[in-house]
């Protein structure tokens, strides 16, 4: 009886989001529209085993929802499914100073992990763009990255163990005690579709006791992307390398005003941490490169605010593209280095093409690109030309040798290019993997892998606009 | 309704990245989209096509907002929010009838500064024998009749200033008053006064009922034609600020003193300094851009700690406190801790421009900070300026 009524109780939450709920929580940032028919925020383990169970047996899909900061929709919901929200579940449980380790719940933020433990000092490296708004949990389903990860690694360098609860409501730890092979691995990155973190022990990484930040300009992007090259091709490893054309310089600098210059083609951020004697050498070294790639300009932050508003600038810089035109899409492809040049010459003449305006800001040091297309969408037909463009600049970059995603995940936003750069048996192989961890296709379906070819998967593909 | 008044632009301009979501203090302790500005956003739009009605749930979720504007600085793409929850708020208002009449009983008294001083005795007396709720910021009032010393005259002043009194402050916090008075005559300006009866209307802004908050407005916009209005309480300042057209120039005590204060003249002597923790109002902090003035004037003379929680607001928020007692207190359990993390044995005040928030981190304070004394910047600049450069003929000098 008692047990009929919890269940009941889980029921009536499960389905019971008020409307206005169900409709903030059917999108995330990437605001392509889904539609979930409920809404549950969990606050402890036995919640969340609770609500995974009873939609077990009900086989109702159930989708994980963090900051709703993501771009690729992944944590869209597909229809008749119930979202849940883990910002309940935000504690840090533990901190092991000794071993520089942490278990906290998913819906801790990310920049909160790092201000928790600042006083140890002590961070949490991998640092994307949103990480004032992001969480773990997101970061561990999308296997996050940001400017500082080309030497720290992207997220999946940073999880230790995690535990879950898989879709049929049994709680696992995934860590290397427990396996003889690497399920942690295999679980960072799945995008909610192997079950929901409900604890994620990560790595805290020690602050560096010095860092260089350098601004280099450079007269092309073609001097700046060789460059680039020719730093990692040296041996260096600087902690951020990342680079902005010119069109986002100077949209940045009327709102910053961090100094850049105005007159380069291409601006080049290079940031090198670690004991003072290596981090001078390092910089030297990263400047003589840059000085035979023709670099016309050079200047170092003399201060920590100089730095601070260095990377203020780097990282608003999307906000800086909304006061030119009201909407934009962002995309993140990732291309071999030595070809950015080139790539990034075709995303040029796509956008022309299509009479939009691009503009580049990115991870140079990984490939990774980040275009972003403006537009304004009361513009008859706009939608269709982003649209098409967007998919012309996936095609180029995995042309050229490159990968859909280098951190913003696949989602709904990039599932149905699964099939240009991956095979049938490959395709066919990522799916037995996930039935592994989710026989009954109930966690997060729809995202990542094409429609229609899982078992119980719903091809539910929310439809709808992007902006 | 259908939030007519809200423009099409200003949500449209919303790309929903999610950045501000941090900042806002009802997302902070609920963790729920409809408890942020991003979400807040989403359902007056989608109210607005008909895609949802405008149910208790969605009211309410509007209504929670404390409207401290902590996502304006943090939207990289400049959104407007204030621009949307204003006129959804006076929408809200304006159809609630029997919010609008204990709303109307709780305005009465800022127009009519004798009602609001015995209301403000007889709360004290109530409050000391614990018959007042928490929520309600009514400080400690020890003076509360005490009158205003104006200095003599300058001979040779360096201009005229308008000190305004206000309602809640000129019977709360009358020693606030004194200290602004004397800290701008030492700086060589000629004070005078205004009306106690004049309120500025912020607090009935604030609660969406912009019709009298309008005429109150203009009865002081009116009042001073061309005058420098110096304001000690940030809410009424910011108020103020935005919606003057006849006054020369609204602002805040701390900001004036900043430019005006010779700090070669006035910088005291080296001696270990008592530490002071400073509260950004968000009246100061995300709508004036002028917090930063009272760290600048305090460094000074003291040891400044600002709260390590980013400036999120502390719930007071005009009558938040009153009408959302739980999230109002929990916001300001957060900040509480926040403010906690920074106090040690050197920290003698904790400091705040904004008599709402004095008032409600009082109610609210915990045990642990012992002795530490809640006052208003310019107390803490009139005390060092009487201790390390008083005047001639006073006692202390050196």
């Amino acid at each position: 009886m008692a047990r009929r009524r919890s269940l009941r109780k889980i029921e009536a939450s499960a389905f019971g989001g008020a409307p206005h709920e169900l409709h903030l929580v059917s999108r995330d940032a990437s605001n392509i529209e889904g539609a979930a028919t409920g809404f549950v925020k969990p606050r402890s383990v036995d919640d969340v085993v609770g609500i995974v169970r009873e939609c077990h047996a009900r086989g109702i899909p159930f989708v994980p929802r963090g900051a709703g900061t993501g771009l690729a929709g992944g944590a869209v919901p597909g229809p008749g499914s119930v979202v849940m929200s883990m910002m309940g579940m935000n504690r840090i449980r533990s901190v092991d100073l000794a071993e520089r380790s942490a278990w906290v719940e998913p819906g801790v933020l990310n920049a909160d992990l790092s201000r928790a433990v600042a006083r140890h000092g002590l961070h949490f490296a991998p640092d994307p763009s949103s990480q004032q708004s992001c969480t773990i949990g997101g970061n561990v389903a999308n296997n996050s990255g940001g400017p500082h990860c080309l030497s720290a690694g992207v997220t999946s360098a940073h999880v230790l163990a995690i535990e879950a609860v898989l879709s049929d409501g049994s709680l696992v730890t995934l860590d290397q005690d427990s396996s003889p092979f690497d399920l942690r691995g295999a679980f960072v990155g799945s995008e909610g579709m192997f079950g929901i973190a409900t604890a994620i022990k990560v790595r805290l990484t020690q602050n560096a006791p010095h860092h260089a930040t350098v601004v280099v300009g450079f007269p092309t992007i073609d001097a700046g992307a060789r460059a680039v090259s020719a730093i990692i091709g040296a041996g260096i490893v600087p902690s951020a390398l990342e680079m902005m054309d010119a069109p986002i310089t100077r949209a940045v600098e009327a709102y910053v005003h961090a100094g850049f210059p105005l007159d380069v083609g291409a601006l080049l951020i290079i940031e090198v941490e670690g004991l003072s004697h290596g981090v001078e050498n390092d910089i030297e070294s990263c400047l003589t490169v840059c000085w035979n790639h023709d670099a016309s300009y050079v200047r170092r932050a003399e201060t920590e605010s100089e730095r601070a508003l260095i990377w203020k600038g780097r990282k608003t810089a999307f906000g800086a593209i909304a006061r030119i035109k009201p909407n934009y899409y962002l995309h993140d492809t990732v291309v071999p280095r030595r070809r950015l040049a080139e790539v990034l010459e075709k995303v040029g003449a796509i956008a022309t093409a299509e009479n939009l305006q691009v503009m580049n800001v990115f991870h140079a040091g990984d490939g990774n690109l980040h275009p972003l297309l403006l537009f304004d969408r009361r513009e008859a037909g706009i939608m269709d030309r982003v649209h098409r463009a967007g998919a012309e600049i996936v095609r180029v970059s995995v042309e050229a040798g490159g990968v859909l995603s280098g951190e913003h995940g696949i989602g709904l936003e990039k599932r149905d290019f699964m099939s240009l750069m991956f095979d049938e048996p490959s395709l066919s192989a990522q799916r037995s993997l996930r039935r592994a961890f989710d026989p009954a296709g109930l966690a997060n379906p729809g995202k990542v892998l094409p429609a229609g070819s899982g078992c119980g998967e719903t091809s539910g593909a929310p439809g709808g606009a992007w902006i | 309704m259908n939030f007519a008044a809200v423009d099409a632009e200003d949500l449209a301009s919303c790309v929903s990245c999610g950045l501000c979501l941090p900042h806002c203090p009802t997302y902070r302790i609920t963790g729920d989209d409809s408890q942020s500005p991003r979400g807040r956003i989403g359902l007056v739009a989608a109210v607005r096509s008909g895609d949802i009605a405008l149910d208790g749930g969605v009211r309410e979720a509007l209504e929670s907002c404390v409207q401290c504007m902590g996502c304006l600085p943090a939207c990289p793409s400049s959104v407007r929010y204030d621009r949307i929850i204003t006129p959804v708020i006076d929408d809200l208002a304006a159809k609630s009838s029997r919010k609008s009449l204990v709303k109307r009983l709780f305005f009465a008294p800022l127009t009519r500064p004798r009602l609001l001083r015995a209301i403000t005795v007889v709360a004290n007396v109530a409050g000391r024998v614990h018959l007042v709720p928490k929520r309600f910021p009514v400080p400690p009032v020890g003076s509360a009749t005490r009158r205003l010393r104006l200095p003599a005259t300058a001979t040779n002043p360096r201009g005229d200033v308008v000190l305004f009194r206000g309602c809640v402050m000129d019977a709360w916090y009358p020693q606030v008053h004194q200290a602004t008075i004397d800290v701008l005559d030492r700086l060589g300006y000629n004070v005078k006064l205004s009306d106690p009866s004049l309120c500025c209307g912020a607090l009935h802004a604030h609660a969406g009922l912009a019709t009298r908050a309008s005429t109150l407005t203009s009865r002081v916009d009116e009042a001073f034609p061309g005058a420098t209005l110096v304001v000690n309480s940030a809410g009424c300042g910011a108020h103020l600020a935005r919606h003057a057209e006849n006054m020369g120039e609204v602002v805040d005590v701390m900001e004036f003193v900043s430019r005006h204060l010779d700090e070669a003249t006035f910088a005291p002597a080296a001696q270990a300094k008592d530490a002071v923790v400073v509260h950004d109002a968000c009246h100061l902090r995300n709508i004036q851009g002028t917090h930063l003035a009272a760290h600048r004037v305090l460094g000074l003379f003291y040891e400044v700690r600002p709260i390590p929680d980013e400036g999120l607001c502390c719930g007071a928020g005009g009558a938040y406190a009153i009408e959302h007692p739980k999230a109002a207190e929990l916001i300001v359990e957060r900040k509480n801790n926040a403010i906690q993390s920074v106090i040690d044995d050197k920290v003698r005040y904790l400091a705040s421009g904004n008599p709402g928030c004095a008032g409600h981190l009082h109610s609210h304070r915990p045990a642990s900070w012992g002795s530490v004394e809640i006052v208003h910047p310019i107390e803490l600049v009139a005390r060092a300026l009487s201790t390390s450069h008083p005047r001639a003929g006073e006692t202390g000098r050196t």
